[in-house]
């Protein structure tokens, strides 16, 4: 059972659901914010799903934080 | 679409019990005893008083702007961009957090429950009872609370009272062995996790603004207490060894629940407990983000997001929560310092600058009373 | 609205029905493991599961079909899991491990080490801490899973009461379960100990429905007093009465008997309250002297002399004899586990740790060797209660007619 085609399958059916109530709205920053966080949750399965290791957040919070002083590990 | 969006006093402080007892009961102990060995239950009670100190710099920048969540705050100190920059950056918080804590749940259940059972079914069940409870909104989840409390106080008592007979005073003993301050140390870093600023974002909704104050340091107060209790209880039943090397202490505690022989083996009934708990934290931290989204983007309605930010975090915790080794050692190390500049530096910076700005321009502040946005 | 309800009604039903239905057991899929018994093998692991046999186990004795209560399977692996996996191939079952009431060591494996067996242990979140951890004194972990027991008939339910009553009436065996165990391991100023049991009598039919078909049944599991162990190694073993010494010392003494001469013959007591203690002095050179302060109440139980019971001095003799047989026996326990183990079951190196942690801080190191040196007093004070239902001693009445 692939959970990720899953995911992008609950993906597509809420743009289909939403998309039409979106319209109706006639506003742009919804619509916008809308598809750029639905774009972002498709990147992250597709990441996901070719096991690609950069996508993994606690990596580059630690790498972030290595630049801060005082943020290396004790 | 704002229906009704006030929250009674008691609400918010179950609310705030809640986000703080949260995914912590479970493991704090472990990280404690490590450091502070047989003070790990004084090394929780600074970690309450370092939580109070938090609440109350969370309390005095919220007068500064009255009714304002914390993006409003943060827009109004800081100017439009910049204020939406930092938004943006705790919403990039937040949205981790929740990921690595819909990651731990399913750690967990799937560790000491039900090891057959795939983690992802059971984080998308979870997931879809947060959407449905995203959905309904902040006073439905408020309710909840309300609703739930009681029950959560009865297996708290439970669970403490059943395990009386089995402690053994002298494991906290020596006392004070290292000095204060692997003491301190371990009581700073656990208090980076009990995030109660998320609170800030519905604290102008409750109904009277002093009462709110107060639920909001009751709540933190009582939640901090809880867990101080459990890790001291950790302490004394199962001995520092133990406790430093479970992955679950509050659970390894639970199974060792005995009374003469016929109350036994009542762990999973206090699952119930934990389960709630981390509820109410993720949908919080949940509803945080929607607000905060819609703030920073002027949007109208916000339950679309809903859908793929519930998709973002799942994928987020299975790429956190890789396996146990990976996300301690993270924890450990990087976490608590991340959490700190979120949950204590950004709050102070914000602070200061508004008293500053307060002191050049003393005309804007008669200018707020418009409800948040 | 109505729909909602009946939406709402059909959620909860299939709330209740089917959680955790992807992790289910069913009953009758499983073989509920009552007693694991581990052995040395040259590949590894010889796992000994006694299972419970459900059809047998809750009628009448002997069973209606003639078979027996309890089955063993073994097998063999190079680790535990190893082993257990293999066992699938002789079980109909899916072995079922929270359950278990004792883990027996066998004499071997428990004198190369037990660590990994109870990394496996602690691990594995099937296996609680609640069930008793035993050694099988010279034999193996599997002849004592392979003996049937009268009264109870699960052997392990039996060895499990067993060590219940012994420990709380008699004090000359240990109780330890899992959490104290690696409690004391793992504590820098202890060393743990493991209860012992071996078999009684002849082995052979032990292990069939004949063992009960005659009044003295042929083969019993008998306690073999303590076994002392070195970290996590078999060191020795402590015979009836150092068994009860340290008991006293642990401060696990319940009730227990003894007796003690005096003149004329010799006075049997139970004791009804024992609660020690540890103090500890330094002396001017800044080293610890531990004194045991054991508090004790008992009662008469047998006076095989002629003593004069209605006279307070007799009281007093024998009080005072009780409490000199104490020091010297305790004294005297505790002076051959510290040079003949060297290994602090006691806990006196972790009282050190909780009075005076700085000096611990520099006897922490080399606790092993400084333990065999150390200086260990003993104060007790008892207190005779009760007499019984008669005053004089039988014999001394026999006497004066």
């Amino acid at each position: 059972m692939s959970w990720s085609l899953l995911l992008l399958l609950f993906l597509l059916i809420v743009l289909l659901l939403e998309t039409p109530q979106l319209v109706r709205l006639h506003s742009l920053p919804d619509m916008a914010v809308f598809y750029g966080v639905w774009a972002i949750a498709i990147a992250a399965v597709l990441a996901n799903m070719t096991g690609l290791t950069q996508a993994r957040p606690l990596d580059w919070i630690r790498s972030f934080m290595l630049l801060l002083p005082g943020g290396s590990p004790k | 679409m704002m229906k009704q969006t006030k929250i009674s006093t008691l609400q918010f402080t179950i609310l705030t019990f809640g986000l703080t007892v949260g995914t912590s009961i479970l493991v704090t102990p472990s990280g404690m005893a490590r450091v502070a060995r047989e003070d790990a239950w004084l090394a929780s009670l600074c970690s309450l008083l370092i939580n109070i100190v938090m609440v109350l710099l969370y309390i005095a920048l919220s007068r500064l702007h009255p009714g304002k969540s914390l993006f409003g705050i943060m827009e109004m100190v800081l100017g439009k961009w910049l204020g939406k920059a930092l938004t943006l950056i705790y919403l990039f918080y937040f949205l981790i957090l929740t990921g690595t804590l819909l990651g731990d749940l399913g750690f967990f259940i799937t560790s000491e429950f039900m090891p057959e059972t795939p983690i992802e079914a059971i984080q998308i069940v979870f997931l879809i009872a947060a959407i449905v409870s995203a959905r309904m909104g902040i006073v439905v989840l408020a309710r909840f609370g309300e609703l739930m409390f009681p029950w959560i106080l009865l297996l708290l008592l439970i669970l403490v009272l059943t395990l009386v007979p089995q402690i053994q005073w002298n494991h906290i003993m020596p006392i004070l062995e290292d000095g204060w301050l692997p003491v301190l140390t371990a009581g700073f870093q656990s208090a980076m996790f009990q995030e109660m600023i998320v609170l800030m974002v519905f604290l102008p909704l409750v109904t009277q603004k002093h009462r709110g104050e107060r639920a909001f340091l009751w709540g933190t107060s009582m939640g901090g207490l809880l867990l101080s209790v459990i890790v001291l209880l950790s302490v004394l039943v199962l001995g520092i060894e133990q406790t430093e090397n479970s992955t679950f202490p509050a659970f390894a505690l639970a199974k060792t629940i005995n009374i003469g022989n016929f109350l036994q083996r009542v762990e999973g009934i206090l699952v119930t407990i934990w389960i709630l708990t981390f509820f109410i934290k993720i949908s919080l931290l949940f509803l945080s983000l929607l607000q905060g989204l819609r703030n920073v983007f002027g949007l109208q309605r916000q339950n679309h997001l809903i859908y793929p930010l519930a998709v973002l975090f799942i994928i987020i915790a299975w790429n956190t929560y890789i396996n146990t080794v990976y996300i301690n050692n993270i924890i450990q190390q990087v976490w608590w310092k991340f959490s700190f500049l979120h949950l204590l530096l950004f709050p102070l910076l914000v602070y200061l600058t508004a008293v500053i700005r307060k002191k050049l321009v003393p005309s804007t502040t008669s200018k707020s009373r418009s409800p948040t946005k | 609205m109505w729909g909602k309800k009946v939406g709402s009604i059909l959620l909860l039903i299939s709330l209740t029905l089917l959680s955790g239905c992807w992790s289910r057991k069913e009953l009758n899929e499983l073989a509920i493991v009552m007693a694991l018994g581990i052995d040395s093998v040259p590949e590894g692991y010889e796992v000994s599961a006694q299972v419970m046999n459900s059809s047998e186990a809750g009628g009448p004795s002997g069973g209606s079909s003639g078979s027996l209560p309890v089955i063993t399977y073994k097998a063999v692996g190079k680790t535990l899991p190893d082993a257990l996996q293999r066992m699938l191939s002789t079980t109909p079952r899916i072995l079922y491990l929270s359950h278990i009431r004792v883990l027996v060591f066998g004499e071997e494996v428990a004198r190369e080490g037990v660590s990994d067996v109870l990394d496996f242990i602690n691990r594995n979140h099937q296996l609680r801490t609640d069930f008793f951890l035993l050694v099988a004194k010279n034999s193996k972990a599997s002849e004592i899973l392979e003996v049937i027991t009268p009264f109870e008939h699960i052997p392990a339910n039996s060895l499990y009461s067993s060590i219940l009553v012994a420990h709380k009436n008699w004090a000359a065996t240990g109780k330890v379960t899992l959490q104290q165990f690696i409690i004391e391991l793992e504590r820098g100023g202890s060393n743990p100990v493991m209860s012992g049991v071996q078999l009684k009598d002849d082995v052979s039919e032990g292990g069939s429905i004949k063992n009960l078909q005659t009044i003295t049944p042929k083969s019993l599991i008998q306690h073999a007093g303590i076994a002392v162990f070195q970290k996590d190694r078999l060191v020795g073993w402590l015979g009836e009465a150092s068994s009860k010494s340290l008991n006293y010392v642990l401060n696990e003494v319940n009730s227990t008997t003894g007796n003690v001469t005096c003149e004329g013959g010799t006075v049997a007591f139970l004791i009804t309250k024992a609660d020690s203690s540890i103090d500890i002095k330094l002396n001017p050179e800044n080293e610890p002297e531990f004194t045991l302060n054991l508090k004790t109440e008992a009662n008469l139980t047998a006076i095989q002399s002629t003593i004069d019971l209605s006279k307070t001095s007799s009281i007093e003799n024998i009080r005072s004899r009780i409490e000199k047989k104490f020091i010297v026996n305790i004294k005297r326990d505790i002076k051959e586990v510290q040079e003949k183990y060297g290994s602090d079951i006691f806990g006196f190196g972790e009282a050190l740790h909780r009075q005076y942690p700085d000096i611990w801080r520099s006897y922490r190191k080399r606790w092993e060797d400084r333990f065999r040196t150390v200086k260990i007093s003993v104060r007790t004070s008892v207190t005779i209660r009760r007499i019984g239902s008669v005053i004089q001693p039988q014999k001394r009445e026999l006497e004066l007619k």
